[in-house]
């Protein structure tokens, strides 16, 4: 179990979002826009490192019991704090995301790491599994929000792209149908690649 | 059991330490980010090159308190006002849209004649009602439109011909629910500013407290 490994698991092989399924609500909601999903996976990134950090330090102090409770307070602390941080340096952004920063709290990704990783590992691998696991959310999100703004606005990171050969907008694309079918496709695209590398 | 009430009492104290020390840090800024962003809804409404006004209208405010902000607190109106005169008024109304409340920020002279609308909030579906946003496409003709000389007393939302009237609004093309919103949103701002018009335009204004 080398640290490299850590990192690049949450990429391919355990990407959360196409592997693990996990953190669907924000990946369908937010994903309108490549930007949105960029300021998002980056809000993630930063809970992670930070609860993944918090839980592996203290996991020997925990009792059994109350380790839940536990890590909800401490990732909910980290949640508040990009939150109030987001609301004072990018107002646009923050505004744009709105409901679904303070839902990271919810989002299983994080839970599930310092359950099933930061709680049974030391602090530096906990730290590169949180990198990892936050990248592979990142570059998800990012990549069906290119898809998505591409072809539902003729866009990219909001550089007109499509218009200049007369493209029309295909507008499902940016509705919620257009989450489900892409991160679908998408879905099935990684299962096929990380099935073969076997 | 003591154990476990002792760790998670010492949990939760540790995080709202972390949690007060950032807010301390970040607060004065978000205030700052929240007055901002008025102003930049103001200016919108109230373009300084059209309305000349030399006061800051984030700043200089009526309340009004028979009159509620959508929150149950008393109606902010920001003024603009020419070496102490009122010349121009800007304050949040909102209405039914599509996809649920259109939040807008309204813009009048003290004619009543309005000077211009930005789209503050909206849940209209993306590259159709969204549109309502775009100036070249709909924001810019609510200059000089005005209820006045209109037969309801209201602005109306007109499609499949040119608005020209000026109670008349242009309807987008292939949206029509959302436009109606906006309207909406004016008309019933319109019908508050004209019951404490006297009031406002009184001009009797006072700092914006900092929340």
């Amino acid at each position: 179990m080398s640290l490299w490994y850590e990192l690049r698991k949450g990429v391919l092989k355990e990407n959360p979002l196409f592997r693990l399924v996990l953190g669907m609500c924000p990946t369908l909601a937010v994903t309108t826009r490549a930007m949105n999903g960029l300021a998002m996976g980056f809000a993630v990134i930063f809970v992670l490192i930070g609860s993944n950090t918090v839980v592996s330090l203290i996991r020997k102090i925990i009792p059994d019991k109350v380790r839940i409770p536990v890590f909800i307070v401490v990732i909910a602390s980290f949640v508040t704090i990009v939150d109030l941080f987001m609301a004072g340096f990018f107002f646009e952004l923050h505004k744009v995301l709105g409901i679904f920063i303070p839902l990271i709290v919810v989002n299983c990704i994080i839970l599930a790491r310092a359950e099933a990783f930061a709680s049974k590992n030391s602090v530096l691998s906990s730290i590169f599994d949180a990198i990892g696991m936050g990248l592979g959310y990142t570059i998800s999100l990012i990549v069906v929000g290119s898809i998505r703004e591409i072809l539902g606005n003729g866009t990219i990171f909001g550089f007109n792209l499509l218009h200049r050969i007369g493209y029309q907008n295909f507008l499902i694309m940016v509705l919620p149908p257009g989450a489900f079918i892409i991160v679908g496709l998408l879905m099935g695209l990684m299962n096929k690649l990380v099935d073969s590398e076997h | 059991m003591i154990v476990l009430i002792f760790t998670l009492t010492i949990v939760c104290l540790l995080s709202a330490l972390a949690l007060a020390l950032v807010n301390i840090v970040t607060e004065d800024r978000i205030a700052e980010q929240k007055r901002l962003a008025k102003l930049r809804a103001v200016l919108e409404a109230l373009p300084r090159d059209y309305v000349q006004y030399d006061n800051d209208p984030s700043r200089d405010v009526i309340t009004i308190s028979e009159w509620k902000e959508k929150d149950g607190t008393p109606k902010v109106i920001y003024v603009g006002k020419k070496h102490g005169e009122v010349i121009g008024v800007a304050f949040t109304s909102s209405g039914e849209g599509y996809g649920g409340i259109i939040n807008i920020m309204i813009g009048l002279d003290i004619t009543g004649k309005m000077t211009g609308i930005q789209i503050i909030e909206h849940l209209e579906t993306p590259g159709l009602g969204s549109m309502i946003e775009s100036k070249e496409l709909f924001r810019n003709q609510f200059r000089g439109k005005s209820s006045e000389n209109s037969p309801s007393g209201e602005l109306k939302v007109v499609k499949g011909r040119k608005a020209n009237k000026d109670w008349e609004i242009q309807a987008l093309t292939g949206a029509s629910i959302s436009p109606t919103g906006v309207v909406r949103a004016i008309n019933s701002g319109l019908t508050m500013f004209k019951k404490y018009q006297e009031r406002i335009l009184a001009g009797n204004t006072q700092e914006m407290e900092q929340k």
